[in-house]
């Protein structure tokens, strides 16, 4: 992994994430590995002693290894679900709240109307990925904001969530 | 716990340690957000037996054959605190999408996955400390919940005990002198069960161990395991065939397992 790449994700860690997670890559307990899949960079977080070992089995290069954190592109970061649910849990931080409805919703897969969205963190801007919680402040999965000035009801749009897990992960 | 029985769920403790049965859901425990969450996995009691024998410990190397749908592999790596390294294979890719699925759940950081079979494993070049044999069987012991899993032909056991037989070569070849090898089934057949172990013991060098107290203590609806077989047709086999078990439905309230824990003889 190139150094620039690792000092974005351990910088994005440090900004969004729980200090104990932020902590644990500082400190090498947990280690980023990338592989590469068909145009573009899969990110994954994997425990240091597993790294260890994929160095060993290099030549057998796995289909999935620890965490999937989401895929580099261009630049930046497209988190994935793993990584939405990790980061959300110990952050306020481009966070929507949704209301109960709005979270059942949400877990189908559904966009969101502006009346179920409890709240918004004000540093949000549209069109900015955004971590999705129900009401007790549970991270349901990851959305789009969606400009207010934009005449649509619907105020979140949906990239992931939770329920992926029921509808196509089996 | 607290989470779900605020929700209406009735939960009541196991003799397994962590283990919960569930008595009374108001709604399905698989879509509540708590198991979206990956804060549970849900199988039978039986499916606990393996991981508990094979009792890794934290920094291991382990390699699971047959890891789909990641039940064990996930409790396996929960028993090694997310440490040390995990090699899970699932050669059907839909089961593996499974696995990878309940693995990401379940905020696993310690195991590689790949879509192939368990047969592949030494390509690794690696000397595990403890293997997990979970195998392709017949599945006598699950037609209670799904009769489709059986049809009782001939050529099922022949098939099931080929590939058996094949992963507990692969078995001896990728555990370290000294290792442990966990084999399970969740059939009742002696040809899938105390017949492969009898091999694996004349042939493959390995010795039958002493299952852990926790799984030989244990008390499964009300009545113990019920030990290995000692003889199949009039054919003894290892007089230490004993030390293994299954759970049977009738007598222990759960889906069929056998269960065997071997150690790799050192050189």
């Amino acid at each position: 992994m190139s150094p620039e790449i690792r000092a974005r994700l351990e910088e994005w860690v440090r900004e969004m994430g729980p200090a104990e997670l932020a902590d644990a890559v500082d400190s090498g307990q947990l280690e980023w590995w990338m592989a590469e899949r068909v145009g573009t960079l899969e990110v994954r977080l994997v425990s240091s002693e597993l790294a260890r070992a994929l160095e060993g089995w290099g030549a057998e290069s796995p289909s999935a290894a620890g965490e999937r954190w989401g895929e580099w592109k261009d630049g930046q970061l497209r988190p994935s679900l793993e990584a939405a649910v990790r980061l959300g849990g110990g952050t306020k931080r481009g966070r929507i709240v949704l209301t109960e409805e709005g979270a059942k919703a949400f877990l189908y897969g559904r966009d969101i109307g502006r009346d179920r969205i409890r709240s918004i963190d004000g540093q949000l801007r549209p069109e900015a990925i955004a971590i999705v919680c129900d009401p007790n402040g549970d991270v349901l999965g990851l959305a789009v904001l969606k400009n207010p000035a934009d005449d649509s009801r619907f105020g979140l749009r949906a990239m992931k969530d939770l329920g992926w897990y029921l509808r196509e992960g089996g | 716990m607290s989470r779900l029985e605020a929700k209406g769920f009735r939960l009541a403790r196991t003799e397994i340690p962590g283990a919960m049965r569930i008595d009374e859901a108001p709604m399905s425990p698989g879509a509540t957000h708590e198991y979206l969450q990956g804060r549970y996995f849900l199988h039978d009691v039986s499916s606990q037996l393996a991981p508990l024998a094979l009792a890794p410990e934290p920094g291991d190397r382990v390699a699971d054959l047959c890891a789909a749908p990641g039940g064990k592999t996930v409790a396996i790596a929960d028993m090694m605190e997310n440490s040390g390294a995990i090699a899970a294979f699932e050669s059907n890719p839909e089961r593996h999408r499974s696995l990878t699925a309940n693995l990401s759940r379940c905020g696993v950081l310690n195991t590689a996955t790949w879509a192939r079979p368990g047969q592949t494993a030494s390509r690794l070049q690696e000397q595990f400390d403890r293997v997990l044999l979970d195998a392709p069987c017949t599945g006598e012991g699950v037609v209670s919940r799904d009769p489709a899993r059986r049809r009782g032909q001939l050529r099922e056991y022949q098939a099931c005990a080929q590939e058996q037989a094949q992963l507990f070569d692969v078995a001896a070849r990728i555990l370290r002198p000294g290792g442990i090898l966990v084999y399970g089934t969740c059939t009742l057949a002696p040809e899938e069960n105390e017949l492969q172990v009898n091999r694996a013991v004349q042939e493959l060098g390995f010795r039958i161990d002493d299952l852990p107290a926790v799984v030989r203590e244990l008390r499964l609806g009300g009545h113990p395991l019920m030990p290995g077989l000692a003889a199949v047709a009039g054919r003894g086999l290892h007089p230490d065939m004993t030390k293994t078990a299954h759970a049977l439905p009738h007598r222990n309230g759960c889906l069929g397992f056998y269960v065997a824990r071997l150690e790799r003889v050192p050189a």
